[in-house]
């Protein structure tokens, strides 16, 4: 069975999208997260810048004052610690401007930030500046800007990392569950796509969700409607064809019976002439109930079966009548088997058919042909005048026929293409019949032709 | 031959037991499923024409119960069901033929000669015994390559004898064979037509076994 491109499952827009929500959610919790992070840090690393200045005012006065005393200080603070590199550097500087004291990493240029109180951001560097008391000292920290940066970008990192890590495992579970989830509505496509003309029972219910179980109820209550109406229609179609035939045989046996007891040819010619009427009325009725039936979908979902055994018998009725017998040629090769889906008598319906088209409008000096070759063709052929193409196209319209002087029912072929038509196959016409120079031949190919 | 006919259908009933009485065999005309199993515990029938669809039952179920009881009879089904999967239960219940209604009843009587001479033993339809030729299933008789004309009767005779070639028949059998039930048979009807036919073929085509019945043959083929 072939997919609709435009058909949609429910399973995968249910992964697609809870995947997808579970994403958005994640990138969202995850910004809200890394604002949240900033702003936290932002606030910490400019306490401890403030933190720091306020600390080293007093250390620095103190110091100053010590010098003042022993005479300048240098103005490089690598006397309280071996270099190393610093995330902080501060300088002292005068009201001047003039730097006094730095950090070893600080540069001995006065730093670009200005002497008041309070933060600033200069040249890529976040500045705090302290003043004494006095107003004399400035004492101002400062902090890379990318040192900040960084701190920041790997704490949203190591924040990040681990829920991206779960998000593939979200997504294995959210294919889990969901496919959990729709294996009853999984189990109940598979049920219904088993269920064709040949089978139509119940969908089973038992362990369905509560919210399947009224579709299915549904469902089940078609089945049995639709299979009540179907055995309905054939049983009719097979009933009336038993009430039908019953008294046309009655008939007919009592018109052979008055033939057969009446003196003098005029009268028996008359009695002669009654009973090819009455034949030709159970031809016509004969040939009604069998569209009916082919049309009440008889060869719809069939399960495959061995025709040869039925392609015998009905072969064998033709083959049992002394005026046909003569006539006809059959040759089945080394065919010895021919499995289809089509109705057993639904393909007998199709070879009767065929049959009786033959021997009814093929020329009755030519045999009838029925043949079956390995490339599962099976072809019926006579004789007569070449049937032109646009006449041929035709002849399986209801109640068109061919040019010939028989006056059949005009259904036979209508029938044919009808059956064949529902089991898959198709019917071929040809005129003149293969390796003939007239006639006519109909093939029926058994082959299904490629969906 | 006797025949049983099973048939609810009056007109059609009729129209066949006269059919195949005029082809000189006898024939019982049933119209219930229990009759039916009634003549058929009571009487040796050659044939039986059996139709299905019958107001106390299925005639396959008559069928079904002949065969399990090893009643070999034959039986051909006469029916208004033409279905394959009917058909195919028919001849699986034993079944013999299977005649699909509106039917040709020159059809049938071929069909009933044909299933005859199957369970003679000899479905060639053609016997030769010395310079007599007789072609059971167009019902022609030549005796030293001359046709030689023969009743319905006298061809009914000729095939119950030769449903056991060489063996003998009493005349009871063939009595049975050419009248049906309530039938008046003279006493003597048997004789007439064993004498008519022996002057048509020939005094050594069928030879009398005082006491025991008829017998045919001594070269069959």
């Amino acid at each position: 069975m072939t997919q609709n491109p435009r058909l949609w499952s429910l399973a995968g827009r249910l992964m697609t999208r809870l995947g997808l929500g579970l994403s958005l959610l994640w990138l969202a919790a995850t910004a809200f997260a890394a604002l949240v992070t900033t702003h936290e840090i932002n606030e910490v690393f400019d306490s401890a810048l403030q933190e720091t200045a306020q600390r080293l005012r007093p250390l620095v006065v103190e110091h100053l004052r010590e010098h003042d005393e022993a005479g300048a200080p240098d103005a490089n603070d690598s006397e309280f610690a071996p270099p190393h590199q610093e995330y902080l550097q501060y300088q002292v500087r005068d009201a001047g401007g003039t730097v006094i004291l730095h950090s070893h990493d600080a540069p001995p240029e006065a730093f670009a930030a200005p002497l008041q109180t309070g933060f600033a951001d200069i040249d890529g560097q976040h500045f705090y500046t302290e003043v004494t008391k006095d107003g004399q000292l400035f004492i101002q920290v400062g902090e890379a800007r990318d040192h900040r940066a960084e701190a920041i970008w790997d704490s949203l990192i190591w924040l990040a990392l681990p829920l991206a890590a779960l998000l593939p495992l979200a997504g294995i579970v959210i294919f889990r569950v969901v496919r959990q989830g729709t294996a009853p509505i999984e189990a109940l496509r598979s049920e219904m796509e088993s269920r064709s003309g040949s089978n139509l029972d119940p969908l089973p219910e038992a362990d369905l969700p509560r919210e399947l179980m009224p579709v299915v109820h549904g469902l089940n209550h078609l089945l049995l409607r639709l299979r009540l109406a179907l055995e309905h229609e054939r049983s009719f179609a097979a009933n009336s064809a038993h009430e039908l035939r019953t008294p046309v045989a009655a008939a007919l046996a009592q018109l052979q019976r008055l033939a057969a007891e009446t003196g003098g040819a005029a009268k028996r010619e008359r009695v002669q002439q009654a009973i090819m009427s009455l034949r030709r009325i159970g031809d016509l009725a004969e040939k009604l109930l069998q569209l009916s039936r082919a049309e009440s979908g008889m060869s719809l979902d069939n399960e495959p079966a061995d025709l040869l055994p039925v392609l015998d018998l009905v072969l064998g009725d033709y083959l049992e009548k002394p005026e046909i017998r003569s006539r006809l040629v059959v040759d089945l090769g080394d065919v010895t088997e021919l499995v289809a889906a089509i109705d057993i008598d639904a393909f007998a319906i199709v070879v009767r058919n065929l049959l009786d088209n033959a021997f009814f409008h093929g020329a009755p000096s030519a045999p009838v042909r029925v043949s079956l070759g390995a490339d599962r063709c099976l072809r019926v052929s006579n004789g007569g005048a070449v049937i032109p193409h646009a006449t041929l196209a035709e002849l399986t319209t209801r109640f068109k026929r061919g040019p010939t002087s028989a006056t059949g029912s005009g259904l036979g072929l209508a029938i044919v293409e009808t059956i064949l038509q529902q089991a898959g196959y198709n019917l071929r016409l040809q005129s003149p019949a293969t390796g003939m120079k007239d006639g006519f031949e109909a093939i029926i190919d058994l082959n299904r032709p490629p969906t | 031959m006797r025949v049983l006919l099973v048939e609810d259908e009056r007109p059609l009933g009729q129209a066949v037991q006269e059919h195949i009485a005029a082809a000189g065999h006898a024939v019982d005309w049933m119209q219930t499923l229990a009759d039916a199993d009634v003549a058929l515990r009571t009487v040796d029938y050659g044939l039986v024409l059996l139709d299905l669809h019958l107001p106390d039952g299925s005639g396959l179920d008559l069928l079904a119960a002949l065969r399990r009881r090893g009643d070999q009879r034959p039986v051909i089904i006469l029916t208004a069901r033409d279905q394959i999967r009917d058909r195919i239960a028919g001849l699986n219940a034993g079944a013999d033929d299977y005649l699909v209604k509106p039917f040709d009843l020159d059809e049938l009587q071929a069909r009933v000669a044909a299933v005859a001479r199957r369970y003679a033993g000899n479905p060639n339809p053609v016997f030769r015994i010395g310079d007599v030729a007789l072609d059971l299933a167009h019902r022609q008789a030549w005796r030293d390559g001359t046709v030689a004309e023969l009743t319905a009767r006298e061809w009914a005779v000729l095939e119950r004898l030769l449903q056991r070639p060489n063996a003998v028949v009493p005349k009871a059998q063939i009595e049975e064979a050419l009248y049906p039930f309530g039938a008046e048979i003279e006493s003597n009807t048997v004789e007439v037509h064993v004498s008519n036919l022996r002057r048509k073929l020939g005094p050594e085509v069928i030879r009398t076994k005082r006491g025991l019945g008829y017998q045919i043959g001594g070269g069959a083929a």
